[in-house]
């Protein structure tokens, strides 16, 4: 009898319930401490294969808030007064200095300082040799006609083209358009008076142009930011 | 004494077959899931990859007319939604049966194929270009619409690669896959029997009361569930894969939909072995309380 209340005799409820909390915290730390090298490694591979600002926020739609806010603070108009003359600010290789704008061939395109084919890939590209814009001389910038420039043949006389830069905004006419060989360096050398040209090839389906089609355009308004 | 053994011998045996548990749900996971075709042709169809790679593939031969002159239809022709989808699919089924061990290299045959039309549609467009400018079709020419094809080819394979198989496979992690794949049968074997191994050592232990095995065993598989599941849960809540920056619509919905699809499964799998777990709990609790009482009344 003594045997038989033995053999049913019953585990306290207390240690049935706490067990399995128990193991499963035990299991739960040792899986942490077996996991926390793969993990690393894991993370690494994603950072690497997905790497991006937008892992590091919340979600991606609060990345496209943020978006939103920049582009919304980037559209308030600047409080500052303006003058026809100014200094102007030399930028570095590889820079982006300024913004092109041409509503007449719905052109709008960031403007780099300097020409390879890296740049000439983001946007357009002014040459390092020329003339920074708001100075006197020849400010020269090219694109790619299959990409940003692919219209600027459309550009006619009297067109109004716009140049934005950290240090003021420089608007010229179109006076002419001219094409001339890849070799005949005429309307890309530095001039005296201020002027913009803006150049590019000209299509060819099959192989490369030798032709290059440039619009030179005379300056109209200055507007240094003080 | 011989009870604090005891219990102390099933604690130890429940945290074995809690890691066995993880080790049997991650082989055959592996097996039947993420080495598996289907699971990726299934979120093809479910995220219409197919689709959005055929536009991008569009959007990128429209936006190329500026820059080459050649027109879209000359792509469009040859490559329409159903040659996407069938080229979409077959950089799967050719990935696998390269990690499967079925062919030697990862070199995209199914796509290749699908692809002849569209080399005559580029010399088709050349010669009758060159024809209409009076061209003479000198090196040059031949030169020019190779590269085009050629360009054509390495663009439209790569927007195809949805799962970026070929990026993977230069990074040598296909050939780790096939690794993976050649042992796998081993492991889903070894880590059943290991498994079934500490249930029977667990029942031996429990002889006196079988049902007790039950009680541990429900502890093991719930725990280990309980963790997977809870990962998973984190990894849908937080919105995680979605965070991923992918710039590639078609690639972003391909990874994020394979990455869900595999969460959902794994919340799902874990769901059932809870609720199993339960069952097994209730059982040990209801069958030692009626054992409890039969054994008062007899006494």
């Amino acid at each position: 009898m003594k045997e038989k209340q033995k053999d049913v005799k019953r585990t306290p409820a207390v240690v049935l319930v706490l067990t399995p909390v128990l193991i499963f915290l035990i299991c739960t730390a040792l899986t942490v401490v077996i996991g926390i090298k793969p993990y690393n490694k894991l993370t690494t591979y994603l950072n690497i294969a997905f790497s991006d600002k937008m892992k590091m926020k919340t979600s991606a739609s609060d990345v496209l808030k943020e978006m939103e806010q920049e582009v919304n603070e980037f559209k308030k108009e600047p409080e500052v007064s303006v003058s026809d003359t100014g200094e102007v600010v030399y930028p570095v290789f590889g820079e982006q200095y300024a913004t092109l704008k041409c509503e007449a061939i719905d052109l709008y395109v960031p403007v780099f300082w300097g020409s390879d084919n890296e740049l000439l890939k983001k946007g357009a590209c002014q040459m390092s040799a020329s003339t920074v814009v708001g100075e006197a001389g020849n400010a020269v910038i090219d694109a790619h006609v299959n990409t940003f420039f692919e219209n600027l043949e459309k550009l006619a006389e009297g067109d109004i083209v716009v140049i934005n830069t950290s240090y003021g905004e420089f608007t010229y006419k179109v006076k002419k358009q001219v094409t001339f060989v890849k070799t005949d360096k005429t309307y890309i050398a530095p001039t005296k008076e201020e002027r913009l040209t803006l150049y590019t090839c000209v299509k060819q389906v099959l192989g490369s142009s030798d032709q290059r089609i440039a619009v030179i355009c005379e300056p109209v308004e200055k507007a240094f930011y003080n | 004494m011989h009870r604090l053994r005891n219990y102390i011998l099933c604690v130890l045996l429940t945290i074995f077959l809690f890691f066995t548990a993880i080790a049997v749900q991650g082989a055959v996971f592996a097996k039947y899931s993420v080495l598996d075709t289907k699971t990726y042709t299934d979120v093809i169809e479910k995220e219409n990859i197919s689709d959005k790679v055929y536009n991008t593939i569009y959007d990128h031969y429209e936006t190329e007319y500026n820059a080459t002159g050649v027109p879209i239809e000359t792509y469009t022709s040859v490559i329409d939604a159903d040659t996407t989808k069938e080229m979409v699919i077959g950089c799967i089924t050719d990935a696998f049966s390269f990690i499967k061990g079925d062919s030697n290299k990862l070199d995209y045959k199914i796509c290749k194929e699908k692809l002849v039309p569209l080399k005559e549609s580029i010399d088709k467009f050349f010669e009758d270009y060159a024809d209409s400018i009076n061209y003479e079709k000198d090196d040059a020419f031949y030169k020019k619409t190779a590269s085009v094809y050629e360009a054509s080819e390495e663009f439209i394979m790569d927007a195809s690669d949805v799962y970026k198989f070929l990026t993977i496979d230069s990074a040598g992690y296909l050939k780790y896959a096939q690794k993976v794949y050649s042992y796998i049968d081993t492991a889903v074997m070894g880590s059943v029997i290991a498994t079934a191994v500490l249930i029977i050592i667990l029942i031996i232990a429990n002889i006196r009361k079988i049902v007790g095995a039950l009680y541990w065993i429900s502890i093991s598989a719930g725990s280990s569930s309980l963790l997977i599941m809870g990962v998973c849960i984190y990894l849908k809540a937080t919105d995680y894969f979605d965070r991923f920056a992918i710039k590639a619509p078609p690639v972003f919905a391909a990874m994020t939909g394979l990455f869900n699809k595999l969460t959902d499964q794994l919340i799902m799998v874990n769901a059932i072995i809870i609720a199993v777990s339960l069952v097994f709990m209730i059982i040990y609790i209801f069958t030692g309380k009626d054992k409890t009482l039969k054994a008062s009344q007899a006494a």
